[in-house]
């Protein structure tokens, strides 16, 4: 994990930003934090197809997963507009379909906070309240964030670190997932291509893609133009970051919108192939998946959870 | 204390000399260029394929490894790997980096390889530094337990509707993809304080030369599919062919 050379983690900086991650106070009227829409027991995010923010304001898009954030990289948000968590940290506070708030008015309840001075005080070393920030308090939000690491899933215990037996099921879901194997193509299985999108331990590429999700005349039809309107390239419109499968059967609803209930509804939107665009990713194709085949996957995706991260006392709402 | 501090001084000022070029050396620009039948390439944009059908690139990049000028019998590595990621800028797909610190004179040419050589291809993205091309896990296969030496994208309208029905997807990568390059005896001078530019097309068409896209349109160089070995083959190959110094 890159840690920012100004932003080193300490137990304090990382305790402060905790308390900032689950406080409302960082909202509006004191009804919504970080927390409220991230929440461990969904796999850290909300569970909602699209979050829902001060005065019940609804968002245009939902929760994203934080698990093993700290390691993500070519941009944060759905569509990449932040840089690193230190940036992304400065968002939510202003949105209007979130918290609300304006960063001076956060700023004036952390001075005049009956511990959070303090708390500022040991994690950076400032010397007065007026030196609290909004670059600290992002940097304290990072800082928490990094820390919320998941690797101890089935998939990592009897997959990565052979510590165990994958069920059958599972181990014909890993092959229709990473196809390309030795085996894969002798399995007889169909390959599912999940890989492309989402690989390596993070279970992400950390790109943006097209899956298909959208029936549109032209790349300039898109309801949410998602990297494109980021990025001002046509070719962009339509992707959105491909999420870390880690904990994927605890985040439902699924995709940018929500669109999705469940994971089988999932893999049967990449079962069709999704609706072709001239930027739709070209790893999208007619799959014909039986249903035996649909729940190997299934079952592969299940074993992505891990009950250890998401109960860590550590990652919990300490209020 | 004071005693330490001079030595800290003195460390940090070696460490930044060390990083820097020094006035006698020269510097390369090498500048990588998209063509498809002769012009530059942007992506998103369409194009027209053999038989006039539309076709668009979406994504273009490989690895360069060993990258070295040649000197009679000598080489001079310049590059020990070099990840190609063509993208838009102003006019066309292209890619620029600059490699420093290279001793002045005329070489004899150049000569590359294709891909991630095997000693670094043996490990894994985590065990390089964020700031090695071989950091990037979007290049790396773990069911090949190897890096994608080639990654090449679009889409292909094949039947004269408004739709890129077609997904065009070519990824190289394992040890019998890898291709080594051949010296092209081209003089190249490097001069002292000097910036010279080596500038490569890849022209698309060359790429493809032994390959049907429509009927061929994906590789991911599945292991125990020889068909997917063949086309993977055949776009290595014609991927070395189309790069070529201008």
């Amino acid at each position: 994990m890159e840690i920012p050379a100004d932003n080193p983690m300490t137990e304090e900086g990382i305790a402060l930003g905790r308390r900032l991650f689950y406080d409302p106070i960082m909202s509006l009227d004191s009804t919504i934090s970080c927390g409220s829409c991230h929440m461990p027991n969904n796999g850290m995010t909300d569970g909602l197809a699209l979050s829902t923010g001060v005065d019940g304001a609804i968002g245009r898009r939902s929760s994203m997963m934080l698990f093993n954030i700290g390691y993500a990289y070519n941009g944060l948000f759905w569509d990449g507009r932040s840089p690193n968590l230190e940036d992304q940290a400065l968002h939510p506070i202003e949105d209007i379909n979130e918290m609300k708030e304006s960063w001076p008015n956060v700023i004036g309840k952390l001075q005049n906070h009956n511990d959070y001075p303090r708390r500022f005080r040991e994690a950076f070393g400032i010397s007065d309240r007026d030196e609290i920030t909004k670059e600290l308090a992002a940097k304290a939000l990072a800082q928490f964030q990094r820390t919320l690491i998941s690797g101890n899933s089935r998939y990592d215990k009897n997959v990565i670190r052979g510590e165990g037996f994958p069920e059958d099921d599972e181990v014909n879901g890993q092959l229709m997932y990473f196809f390309e194997t030795q085996g894969g193509a002798a399995s007889g299985l169909e390959d599912a291509e999940c890989a492309h999108c989402h690989n390596g331990f993070l279970l992400t590429s950390n790109q943006y893609f097209n899956n298909g999700l959208d029936e549109v005349a032209s790349l300039n039809d898109f309801e949410d133009l998602g990297q494109g309107a980021v990025t001002g390239q046509t070719i962009d419109n339509g992707k959105f970051r491909a999420p870390s499968l880690r904990n994927i059967a605890l985040t439902a609803p699924y995709m940018h919108d929500g669109r999705f209930n469940t994971l089988e509804e999932v893999i049967d939107h990449y079962d069709s192939g999704g609706h072709v665009a001239a930027n739709l990713d070209p790893n999208m194709r007619v799959l014909g998946l039986t249903e035996d085949e649909k729940a190997y996957l299934l079952a592969f995706l299940n074993s992505f959870t891990d009950m250890e991260a998401i109960t860590n006392p550590d990652f919990q709402n300490p209020f | 204390m004071e005693k330490y501090g001079f030595l800290i001084l003195a460390l940090a000022t070696l460490s930044i000399l060390g990083c820097q070029q020094k006035d006698t050396d020269g510097s390369i620009n090498m500048k990588v260029v998209a063509t498809y039948q002769g012009q530059p390439v942007n992506l998103g944009e369409t194009y027209s394929y053999t038989n006039g059908e539309p076709v668009i690139f979406t994504l273009l990049n490989f690895f360069v490894a060993d990258l070295s000028l040649v000197s009679g019998a000598n080489e001079t590595r310049i590059s020990e790997i070099t990840h190609v990621k063509l993208e838009d800028v102003g006019s066309g797909a292209r890619f620029s980096t600059t490699f420093e610190n290279i001793t002045p004179g005329t070489y004899d040419g150049y000569v590359f390889d294709l891909g991630v050589p095997e000693r670094l291809n043996m490990n894994v993205p985590e065990t390089y530094s964020s700031d090695s091309p071989l950091s990037d896990s979007f290049f790396y296969w773990e069911a090949w337990d190897s890096y994608i030496f080639a990654k090449i994208e679009g889409r292909m309208d094949n039947d004269a509707d408004p739709n890129f029905e077609v997904g065009i997807a070519y990824h190289t990568g394992t040890e019998r993809m890898f291709r080594e390059g051949t010296p092209n005896l081209t003089p190249i001078a490097i001069v002292e304080g000097e910036t010279t530019d080596l500038t490569f097309h890849v022209e698309l068409e060359d790429i493809f030369e032994n390959v049907d896209v429509p009927l061929e349109p994906f590789s991911h160089t599945t292991p125990g599919n020889p068909e997917s070995i063949s086309i993977s083959n055949r776009v290595s190959d014609g991927l070395l062919s189309a790069i070529q110094l201008q």
